[in-house]
């Protein structure tokens, strides 16, 4: 029987306007696994290029909140990871400092049996929240979406990487 | 006395001194808000004053949720960051001379931070949203929870020793701290006293609206020399 891991994951959302709320995009996953002393984190998700309606009033660093997201909270990360014990998540710690138009939902546990990587798990758990794929496949395994469909797909950049692993 | 309903829209500031904060909705307006159950009249007061003396900070007034009253601090610009986000978002911006600028534009705050006593002063609490054009900020301060700490003398004002962004040197403005000193000493009782006396008393007794208006009388004229004797003024 394989042995039980415990992964906390969360989602990150996008507000693009804190006055006259919409509803939240999602722009992706963060997702936590600690293994003996070492953590492991992934981000999955999508950035959106600049011609998306809702940043075109936007500028300097309430867009690159936006557009980079996930280097930025990958800095963010960084700077959490100096200040983590071995047994607790940094996810959480990081959820607080993620608020306001960009922002990371409340973290979550997933306990999961199998050895499949943590990226496997956040991809799978990204696409499943979408609907569609968090990274795209190579030309020639999947039919071709429909043009209204790819345009919204080009005004989006997917990313799928593991951003840090700390010792602690 | 409008009414909030929890929303998933939007996610606050991770609330500091255990106001377990959490976002709110108009039901009526759709606006969006961060509800404080928590040591709410302090938020509620520092608004008002901070509108009466023009320094500022987000509108934060009582409302109702879940059928209990609490302070709901509405949201201050459609995008907004707090200092260190920012910072760690674009060092570059952060660091440049317009933001700098608009820093110093604010830093009467410092001031009012002095005058009610406001004791949690952290980067956090710092906001930072976009101006009218590309490379204006507008800075406000929020998260007055610990705000009004004074016995019945009122005690004395002292330096406020954060928020450290807003202290630098860079960031302060002495003839903006003058203009803002001179705004709070020049406040009449019978301007503030309204302002206190607008939260009911069932939840905040008399007895506590008297310290908290005392202490604003008493410590208004005592800022200015604490401000000259750390030389932050000309």
């Amino acid at each position: 029987m394989a042995k039980v891991r415990k992964i906390r994951r969360a989602f990150v959302e996008y507000q693009p306007n804190l006055r006259k709320p919409v509803t939240p995009v999602r722009l992706g996953i963060l997702a936590e696994e600690i293994t003996g002393a070492e953590h492991v984190f992934v981000i999955v998700g999508r950035e959106p290029k600049g011609d998306l309606p809702e940043l075109q009033e936007l500028w300097g660093p309430f867009r690159t909140v936006v557009t980079e997201w996930a280097g930025v909270m990958n800095r963010s990360l960084r700077e959490h990871v100096t200040n983590i014990s071995s047994d607790t998540f940094a996810l959480d710690a990081l959820s607080e400092r993620w608020h306001s138009n960009v922002y990371i939902v409340t973290p979550e546990t997933k306990e999961v049996g199998s050895s499949n990587s943590l990226m496997a798990y956040a991809t799978r758990w990204w696409q499943h929240s979408l609907g569609e794929p968090a990274v795209r496949r190579s030309r020639g395994t999947r039919a071709r979406p429909a043009k209204k469909s790819r345009d919204r797909q080009n005004l989006w950049i997917s990313i799928a990487s593991s951003v840090a692993e700390a010792r602690v | 006395m409008q009414t909030w309903i929890r929303t998933t829209k939007w996610k606050p500031a991770s609330p500091g001194g255990g106001s377990q904060g959490f976002s709110v909705e108009c039901s009526e307006t759709g606006t969006l808000g961060h509800a404080k159950p928590n040591q709410f009249h302090q938020e509620v007061i520092a608004s008002l004053l901070a509108d009466l003396v023009q320094v500022p900070v987000p509108e934060t007034r009582l409302g109702k949720c879940e059928d209990k009253v609490l302070a709901v601090s509405k949201l201050w610009g459609g995008s907004s960051l707090d200092f260190p986000l920012l910072r760690t978002t674009s060092p570059t911006d952060a660091s440049s001379k317009e933001m700098s600028e608009s820093l110093r534009k604010a830093c009467g705050l410092l001031a009012f931070h002095s005058w009610i006593n406001t004791g949690d002063l952290k980067d956090e609490h710092v906001m930072v949203a976009p101006g009218d054009q590309p490379g204006i900020y507008l800075v406000a301060s929020i998260d007055f929870a610990s705000a009004f700490t004074w016995d019945a003398t009122g005690g004395v004002p002292v330096l406020p020793p954060g928020p450290p962004i807003l202290i630098a040197d860079a960031s302060r403005d002495a003839s903006v701290l003058d203009s803002a000193i001179s705004r709070i000493a020049g406040v009449a009782e019978a301007n503030l006293a309204p302002l206190i006396q607008s939260v009911p008393e069932v939840l905040l007794p008399d007895s506590e609206k008297k310290r908290i208006l005392n202490g604003l009388l008493v410590r208004k004229t005592l800022i200015r020399q604490v401000f000259q004797t750390a030389g932050w003024l000309r």
